[in-house]
């Protein structure tokens, strides 16, 4: 990536910087810093602070990395002032300056202060609002942030087996468990989804009843029975080693029973799909049951994903009661709660991160998920001008 | 009279201290001296007592509770008052009222208290932080709440608007009393200090200390305008320093500069950097050092003696102590160069872990008490930045081989008295598994008031497991508590029925009304007794504790809990005392601030915790060993080795939360003289570097033991790297590696380390090999061999070498308890059931039985489920017994003893029938089970002429036989030697047989396959397979190398045992 870019970037609103592996990015990470701690941005001349610039990557190796990066890049830049630097950028960030000495001072001062950078995780980002904006957060002054994950999802998991699955009826129970064996498998199959409050879920509501499907299987297997299915399927003319054929007895006996059983293998054989599949237009298989059957099949489909739905807002409720009223908080849940607090219009911590950082850079953007974009979004967007003609930019990096 | 005495040396200081308190010889007269830490008060006394032969009648004080004597003396209306109404801990609980009434006035506050979730909680944490913020402005602020009261004051901001309101609230509410606080009372003190007063005092000495509020030294100011006051003061420099400032600062004030009047006056050499760590350690006592100079008619002894410079450690504080900055080369001669290659005196080490850390010091300081002279561990200190991290570490490395004490909060101490008084409170957030009553029942003074011996411990984690205990203590508490269905299942309630049951009736005639009976024995009843009182009393707590009450009725809850639940002895009982020295302390305070109020538990408890942790802070008396403790601040003890840990950065300077609401934080507002974590903080590790008079060092975590990547160290460690590198030119830094047992550390040299379990462990080889010595014959006897011990050996003949003859078990504990009821039947429940399903059915005992037993024991979900899945679990061993069942006619068990060779074979087989052995099982047939029915049936075969019959589960849930046929007894035994022989050579070196590979092998070879091509395909394979199958587990690995394991020796093995064995076998 050419110098000019950091350069040419507008140091206000928000700004994406979008480039392939190794063509600089960090670099104009770096660059763009350089401008900022000599006011060249192009809103106002105040030069800032180096903790002033709010600096975000993914993990903690890379935060010491990039640490080291600003470091040394404002080493540079001191020395250009002193001995001509062949780096293009520097080259014209010495040729512009107003006031060389000055320039050269304030490098001076923001590499002495080099080891306050705000260079974090946003994990470490969150934690540190938490413990020092508990106030604005709405928490209490002293809660314990662990570096390992709650144990809120897996309890809400249990809890959902306990309270919700096994005061089940039967067949319904038999048909949650066949979604989700254990509640491990639950929390794998939920987890990743629990902390993106974009989310919108569907269908809202129950959009078929228990009732409706126990009351479906009766009348088929009423049918069934009173209409000899299984001799109609013997005399359709289908082939002996037909499924549907070796299965007729199976049937029979399934219908015969009282157990319901909404996972068995059964219904799925006797749909007109695969009727048709072996036999069109035989008179005997145009009976109206098998499509009752797939009219049935879909129905449970439908009710599965009710539960899903069900049981997803049953442990994000238990999500949002536990971390509330737990002192102890997991990685997991620093991001919701901050997220939280920035969007609790009453609360004042929105301006008071602003009054702390008035300019935010995200490296390695890609990573951001959606919840970290809110954050972001919620606390750097230009709704209202604060304090003035400051103006709040966030360049992002992203690998394609 | 105020007079100054100084010295880099605090031993000069106490010399000067003794030689000028006239008081000291005499007895009867007190000497009131002003001091800030035990640890120093401690120190003087006992170099007091050196000096002069006695230490006593010396009235230590605090500056705080001085001055409030002294007002108390100069306003006699105010003498019955024991403490400032105004006082932080009364003031909290006075906030708290007040916001209560009134947070609707504040905006802000009445947002933060708007959610009803913890407000309670919420309150009283607001109300701690104003009550600390309050204070802090009567110290460092005193103008601004006089202004506030006299409204001269014009509000700057929001938030300062509030603060006065609130201000006034308080002053109103405290009546006649609205005047007794620190700003108020100092200006009268003021007015009041003349020569009138007639002070009790005829002289004082204030000790120590590196820093002091404005306020109060004004106060000593004025007080040696009629009495002498003499100040002792650690100063590290004996040349003026008032003016160099750190890097930092100057950045700082460059910036300001620059944005304020660019382009004008810079002055960038205006403050002098010179010596670079006094600059950028220094600041705290430099501001001290100015706020003294200041004063007019200051009388200044100077008792400095210069640093040595013999030791790199000498040479620093040789610079320190002269305000100068050079490289020591330039200074030395050749001679003393060389002298100081080997100087240990300034260490930094960088470490991957806080284990590797402690495991380091250890070894250090080993080094230097063997290499120093009358080195003991009492000169040694250790310091961190929360030693609390450090603490297992310590315990674990020094137990038992170097006296030692550590100095933190009581809420981590070794007794676990105070944590669980806490976790008793807290009881309503937990939902009682049976870990946290263990837990509770580890404590010795709990187990010992519900006399439960810690024997018994072990037994009781068995109830716990066997008769299904998981959580909560029945099913109406997880319905009340946590919303869940009312089931008994898995909770205490359902557990302890099963083992009451169990002392009044066997298992077999179980279940009665639902309640399948754990036997038990009859001695054990009483234990049984304890545990059921136990759990009872805990459950009354818990539901008692789950409200809101006044502080008196909480008071009164945990005094009749530590009646109910603990009986002290030893240390205990001292931890017992101050729990109720803080009861009493809380008691004083909300009474003094009038607070009858009803508080939540969680209230309670933070404020309990809060009480325990100031009172227990004081740190307890020194033990004559090494000491470990927090870095603290104003204590600038010497020792002779200081040791400072986990110095990174983040954890060191340690951060300090400031409210953003706080005025005197930020920029504009400090003033010199202000508390300033960091500044402290910084001043300790020069204080700490004064101190050590013989090493100092310092180590921290700079490596990762599993990324490739580098922790930073803090900046304070990273400025005396570079000073030292700059002034010694050679690097201080020694980087350590991941493993103790590295072969660093055996060289012999500096690093040697002096672990004797490491160095036995080094030279060792790690793998059997074909030329390790055999093991000698020892107790084993092979003469007499018992057919099982056979069947187990060639099963796994590497499990059966390491627990036989090493006594090396690999398995995991069997008996962890676990935390959740079983949602599912785990798969080894699952075989189990079946396998007991099958025994029963064998013996003709009712399948009904197993069923309706099986079912109450816990180990199945308590939904319709459980008993569906229970049923199919029977219903399999019934299966292999109905393919079975018209065989078991006639038992008869083959019991014999078989000489082969040099050999006598115990055989005894239970499952043999008229002319057949059958061996049955619910599972599939693995190859190690082939192999040892096959061993066997060669003994069978060895007495008489027998078929065995294999009965297994095949795919699709078939049931499969396979039959070995009956042999010759003289051919049975040609093969039963070929295995006696084997196990006997097996009992000298380890012998590698895995039987599924074994058996692949011998197939691959018979179909034509080359066996080097077959050797490395199962030695490819090997890391394949999963554990626990037939392939690699940790006996296995840890005993072979198996890339070379399998080699033409266990070719020749696998064909001579399994050929004969195929042969035989046929299928049914």
């Amino acid at each position: 990536m050419s110098s000019e870019i950091a350069n040419r970037i507008n140091l206000t609103g928000v700004q994406l910087i979008e480039a392939s592996a190794g063509t600089g990015k960090t670099y104009t990470i770096c660059n763009l810093i350089l401008r900022l701690l000599l006011g060249r941005g192009n809103y106002r001349s105040e030069p800032l602070a180096i903790d002033q610039i709010l600096i975000l990557t993914f993990t903690i190796s890379a935060t010491e990395e990039l640490k080291t990066r600003v470091r040394n890049r404002i080493l540079e830049a001191k020395n250009a002032f002193e001995i001509p630097s062949s780096d293009l950028f520097l080259k014209n960030l010495v040729e512009a300056s107003p006031d060389k000495k000055q320039d050269k001072q304030l490098l001076i001062n923001a590499l002495r202060m080099v080891d306050q950078a705000c260079v974090y995780t946003i994990h470490g980002f969150c934690a540190k609002v938490l413990k020092e904006y508990p106030f604005e957060c709405g928490s209490t002054f002293n809660q314990e942030i662990s570096d390992e994950k709650s144990r809120f999802v897996q309890t809400a998991c249990e809890d959902f087996f306990r309270s919700n699955i096994f005061s089940r009826s039967p067949p319904i129970q038999k048909l949650m468990l066949a979604i989700w064996d254990t509640p491990k498998t639950l929390e794998n199959s939920i987890g990743s989804f629990l902390n993106r409050s974009e989310l919108s879920v569907s269908p809202a509501k129950k959009l078929v009843s228990e009732a409706e499907i126990l009351k479906s299987v009766e009348e088929i297997k009423r049918i069934w029975i009173e209409e000899s299915l299984e001799s109609v399927i013997a005399d359709s003319g289908l082939r002996k080693n037909s499924r549907i054929k070796t299965n007729a007895n199976a049937m029979t006996d399934f219908c015969k029973s009282t157990e319901v059983d909404l996972t068995s293998e059964l219904w799925g054989i006797f749909t007109p799909d695969k009727i048709t599949k072996v036999k069109k237009g035989s008179p005997q298989l145009a009976h109206g049951i098998f499509q009752m059957i797939d009219d049935l099949l879909l129905l449970i489909e439908n009710y599965k994903a009710s539960l899903k739905v069900e049981a997803f807002e049953h442990i994000k409720r238990d999500l949002i009661i536990s971390r509330s009223s737990s002192e102890f908080l997991g990685v997991d849940d620093l991001l919701p709660k901050v997220e939280d607090a920035i969007h609790n219009e009453n609360l004042s911590l929105k301006k008071k991160l602003i009054e702390k950082w008035p300019v935010a850079m995200i490296d390695e953007f890609q990573d951001t998920d959606s919840v970290q974009w809110n954050i972001f979004q919620e606390i750097y967007r230009q709704k209202k001008k604060w304090n003035g003609p400051v103006a709040h930019w966030r360049p992002k990096t992203s690998d394609l | 009279m105020l007079r100054l005495f100084q010295s880099n040396n605090m031993r000069n200081l106490a010399v000067a201290f003794c030689e000028n308190e006239p008081e000291m010889r005499d007895p009867f007269k007190t000497s009131t001296v002003i001091i800030q830490s035990f640890e120093l008060r401690y120190w003087l006394q006992m170099q007091t007592a050196r000096l002069t032969g006695i230490s006593s009648n010396i009235d230590f004080q605090l500056p705080a509770s001085f001055l409030w004597k002294l007002y108390r003396y100069l306003q006699p209306e105010i003498s019955d008052l024991d403490h400032s109404p105004f006082e932080r801990e009364q003031m909290v609980w006075r906030l708290m009222r007040i916001l209560d009434k009134s947070h609707s006035s504040y905006q802000d506050i009445a947002i933060y208290l708007q959610q009803e979730e913890k407000r309670n909680l919420r309150l009283y944490e607001l109300s701690n932080e104003l009550a600390s913020l309050f204070d802090e402005y009567l110290m460092y602020r005193p103008d601004w709440v006089l202004d506030w009261e006299s409204s001269s004051r014009i509000s700057t901001s929001r938030d300062e608007e509030w603060q006065v309101s609130l201000w006034r609230e308080i002053r109103e509410d405290l009546g006649d009393k609205s005047g007794l606080h620190r700003a108020a009372l100092h200006n009268v003190a003021m007015n009041k200090i003349n020569r009138d007063a007639g002070l009790p005092w005829s002289r004082l000495s204030i000790f120590g200390f590196s820093s002091m509020p404005p306020l109060q030294l004004e106060t000593f100011h004025r007080l040696s305008e009629l009495i002498d006051v003499d100040i002792y003061f650690l100063n590290p420099c004996h040349e003026y320093w008032g003016d160099i400032v750190s890097e930092t600062e100057r950045a700082r004030r460059s910036l300001k500069a620059i944005r304020n009047k660019p382009l004008t006056d810079l002055h960038e050499d205006y403050f002098e950097i010179g010596q670079p760590i006094l600059s950028s350690l220094g600041q705290l006592g430099r501001d001290y050092f100015e706020l003294l100079n200041g004063i007019e008619n200051l009388q200044t002894f100077d008792i400095f003696s210069e640093p040595s410079s013999e030791t790199n450690l000498g040479y620093v504080k040789k610079q320190i102590f002269s305000l100068s900055y050079s490289k020591e080369k330039n200074l030395l001669k050749k001679d003393q160069q060389e002298a100081l290659k080997s100087d240990q005196t300034i260490q930094i080490h960088c470490c991957h872990s806080k284990t590797r850390e402690v495991e380091v010091l250890k070894d250090q300081i080993l080094r230097a008490l063997s290499e120093i002279e009358d080195l003991q561990p009492k000169d040694i200190l250790v310091a961190a930045p929360n030693i609390q991290l450090y603490s297992a570490f310590i315990r674990a490395n020094f137990k038992n081989e170097i006296p030692f004490s550590i100095n933190s909060s009581a809420l981590t101490d070794d007794s676990f008295f105070f944590k669980s008084v806490i976790k008793l409170l807290s009881l309503p957030d937990s939902r009682i598994t049976g870990q946290e009553i263990i837990e509770f029942l580890e404590v010795p003074a709990i187990a010992r008031a519900q006399r439960i011996k810690s024997d018994d411990l072990e037994k009781l984690v068995s109830w716990i497991n066997d008769s299904g205990i998981r959580w909560e203590i029945d099913g109406e508490s997880k319905n009340n508590n946590w919303g869940l269905p009312p089931n008994d299942w898995n909770t205490w309630k359902f557990g302890l029925d099963r083992l009451l049951m169990g002392v009044i009736m066997r298992e077999n005639n179980g279940p009665w009304h639902g309640i399948q009976p754990l036997e038990i024995s009859l001695a054990d009843t009483p234990l049984l007794e304890s545990l059921c009182r136990f759990i009872d009393n805990l459950d009354k707590l818990r539901k008692q504790i789950n409200k809101q009450y006044p502080i008196e009725k909480w008071l009164e809850i945990v005094q009749e809990l530590l009646e109910e639940f603990f009986d002290p002895r030893d240390s205990e009982i001292i931890a017992e005392i101050q729990t109720r020295a803080a009861l009493e302390g809380l008691r004083s305070e909300t009474s003094g601030a009038d607070f009858k109020d009803e508080i939540s538990r969680e209230t309670f408890l933070r404020a309990l915790r809060g009480k325990i942790e100031d009172q227990t802070s004081i740190t307890r008396s020194t033990s004559g060993g090494i000491t470990f403790s927090n870095l603290l601040p104003m204590r600038g003890i010497p020792y002779r080795m200081i040791c400072i840990l986990g110095l990174n950065q983040g954890e060191f300077p340690r951060t300090e939360n400031v409210n953003t609401f706080d005025l005197s934080s930020g920029g504009k507002n400090n003033r010199k003289g202000d508390r300033s974590r960091d500044k402290e903080d910084k001043y300790i590790f020069l204080e700490s570097i004064l101190a050590a008079e013989e090493i100092f060092y310092v180590s921290y975590v700079g490596q990762s033991s599993t990324h490739n990547f580098s922790p930073t160290p803090s900046t304070i460690v990273s400025e005396w790297h570079e000073y030292l590198q700059t002034i010694f030119e050679e690097n201080k830094l020694i980087t350590h590696k991941l493993n103790p047992f590295d072969l660093k550390y055996f060289r012999g040299d500096n690093a040697q380390t002096f672990s004797k379990t490491w160095f036995s462990g080094v030279e060792r080889k790690r793998y059997a090999t074909n030329e390790s010595k055999p093991i000698n014959k020892q107790t084993l006897s092979v003469d007499h061999i018992n057919l099982s011990e056979l069947r187990a050996f060639f099963g796994h003949s590497a499990r059966f070498f390491l627990q036989k003859r090493l006594g090396v078990y690999y398995e995991k504990e069997v008996n962890a308890i676990r935390d959740a009821e079983p949602f599912e039947i785990g798969s080894l429940d699952d075989y189990k059931i079946s396998e007991n399903a099958l025994e029963s059915l064998k013996q003709n005992e009712p399948i009904e039985d197993l069923f309706s037993q099986t079912l109450h024991t816990g180990l199945i979900p308590s939904n319709a489920l459980g008993a569906t899945l229970l049923k199919k679990a029977i219903r399999r061993g019934e299966a292999i017994y109905s393919a079975i069942a018209n065989e078991l006619e006639s038992k008869h068990p083959i019991q014999r003893e078989v000489t082969i060779g040099s050999f006598k074979l115990q055989v005894d087989i239970q499952n043999a029938y008229k002319k057949k052995i059958i061996q049955a099982r619910v599972g599939r047939l693995k190859d190690r089970q082939i192999l040892q029915d096959w061993i066997t049936h060669l003994a069978a075969n060895s007495i008489e002429k027998i078929e065995t019959k294999l009965v297994h589960r095949g795919d699709k849930h078939q049931i499969r036989t396979l039959s070995l046929q009956p042999l010759e007894a003289k051919i049975a035994e040609k093969y039963l030697s070929v295995f006696l022989e084997i196990y006997q050579d097996s009992l000298k070196a380890p012998v590698f047989f895995p039987p599924k590979q074994s058996r692949a092998l011998n197939r691959d070879l018979k179909n034509g396959k080359e066996q080097k091509v077959t050797l490395d395909k199962l030695a490819a394979e090997w890391s394949n397979e999963y554990s626990f199958s037939e392939g690699p587990d940790p006996y296995w690995n840890n005993l072979f190398d198996v890339t070379k394991a399998f080699d033409d020796e266990f070719a020749y093995l696998a064909t001579e045992i399994w050929e004969p064995l195929e042969k035989t076998l046929a299928n049914e």
